[in-house]
């Protein structure tokens, strides 16, 4: 494996949380599948499912080899933190999903990887079954149970964040709702699963009625 | 590395089952559990198959950007901004501070204030005069810090000037000659701590 970063004077490089979230999209690629959803976005934004997926899953993965919820990141003149753990951007607002919004919703990248933060906190082995429901068949493609078919666009309303001029296209995606069908149907604690996603408030996986198969 | 090395790989599914099925995505709701409201994005424009290849990534950007803008500037004068430019909301309490060099005389402007919150302004310039008898040789730094318990932002900038950017240690490329597959990399950069 190679990674290739920018040698500018950006000096991102030095901000080991994002080399680790750069290896997490390495690993979505080669022992999954990416989504092939993906574009600017910016803190606080809702994004789509599949670039929420890849984005929240790279972040997730970047805390869990360093065992640790706080990510930062060094860009040009700015340096900035965040704790993923606490789901709070103070004025910006953590956006949490709405359960009746199903679970399709447009989501913030950091909750999603501030679920998979708590679903790896929930056992010793949590972290483990995730990387294998991660690699399992049913999340490598080319179809995806829960029928997701990815989005494209290329730009974000700064106001807000969130995608604008954006054009469904008919490539099956996964995001997370497979990836935590692929965790429940391999024996994953469903109460955990609960924890994690609390479907009567926020994201509403259904964890009494995976799509097994 | 490869797939067999993943722990705990397992192939057979359990649990139970149900019809795989397809729903359009649906954008959330405001609700008033959420903090922030739960904007929509812009309408569906098309449906297209995709003919593209997967997007390159796009690094989440930060929520902060501070920069010198130079009005003028000559051997013994200068007009800045000092240039803030915040995510829309931000409200990490901010404070910016210009330290100058030695012999270098704020004429204009606070050397160290509050930002306003950025509900109110999520970019704004403050401008800065500066006097001195001659260049000096050190930058002037505008520096913008904030933190709260979850979430903390930094600025830096410099104004040099007119000096270029210093840059900073480069790799060098002294290790080893890498061949993989009969493919000759040339030499290796090593990993080495700072100061070694």
């Amino acid at each position: 494996m190679q990674g290739f970063f920018d040698g500018s004077n950006s000096q991102a490089y030095w901000a080991d949380p994002v080399t680790a979230h750069e290896l997490g999209h390495w690993v979505m690629s080669s022992y999954s599948a990416p989504p092939t959803e993906g574009g600017a976005h910016r803190m606080g934004g809702r994004v789509y499912p599949g670039m929420a997926w890849s984005e929240g899953f790279a972040t997730w993965f970047s805390s869990d080899v360093r065992s640790s919820s706080l990510y930062y990141d060094k860009q040009m003149s700015s340096f900035f933190w965040i704790d993923i753990g606490a789901r709070q951007y103070p004025g910006l607002g953590w956006a949490r999903p709405v359960a009746s919004a199903g679970l399709q919703q447009t989501i913030d990248e950091n909750e999603v990887a501030s679920m998979l933060w708590t679903l790896r906190n929930s056992s010793l082995s949590a972290s483990g079954q995730m990387y294998a429901a991660l690699a399992s068949t049913r999340m490598r493609g080319p179809s995806f149970a829960r029928g997701y078919r990815a989005w494209s666009w290329s730009s974000y309303d700064p106001a807000t964040g969130n995608p604008v001029g954006a054009i469904r296209t008919t490539t099956p995606a996964p995001y997370l709702a497979d990836f935590l069908d692929a965790l429940n149907c391999n024996g994953f604690s469903r109460s955990a699963l609960d924890a994690a996603t609390q479907p009567t408030l926020f994201f509403p996986y259904p964890s009494a009625s995976a799509l097994c198969f | 590395m490869n797939r067999s090395h993943l722990p705990g790989l397992v192939l057979g599914l359990l649990g139970a089952c149900g019809e795989p099925r397809s729903v359009e995505p649906t954008f959330a709701p405001s609700s008033q559990i959420v903090v922030a409201p739960a904007a929509p994005v812009a309408p569906v424009a098309a449906t297209v198959p995709s003919t593209q290849p997967a997007p390159a990534h796009d690094g989440m950007r930060s929520p902060l950007d501070v920069s010198w803008v130079t009005v003028a500037s000559d051997d013994h004068h200068a007009v800045l901004l000092a240039h803030v430019e915040r995510a829309p909301r931000l409200d990490v309490p901010l404070q910016l501070t210009v330290t100058v060099p030695a012999g270098v005389t704020i004429a204009r402007g606070a050397p160290s204030f509050a930002l306003p919150p950025a509900s109110q302004q999520a970019t704004a310039d403050y401008e800065y005069e500066l006097t001195y008898p001659r260049v000096p040789s050190e930058d002037v730094l505008l520096a913008v810090d904030g933190d709260s318990e979850t979430m903390g932002v930094h600025g830096r900038a410099w104004f040099r000037f007119g000096r270029p950017e210093p840059l900073g240690p480069r790799p060098v490329a002294n290790g080893p000659v890498l061949n993989i597959g009969g493919r000759n990399f040339g030499p290796a950069v090593s990993a080495q701590q700072p100061g070694q």
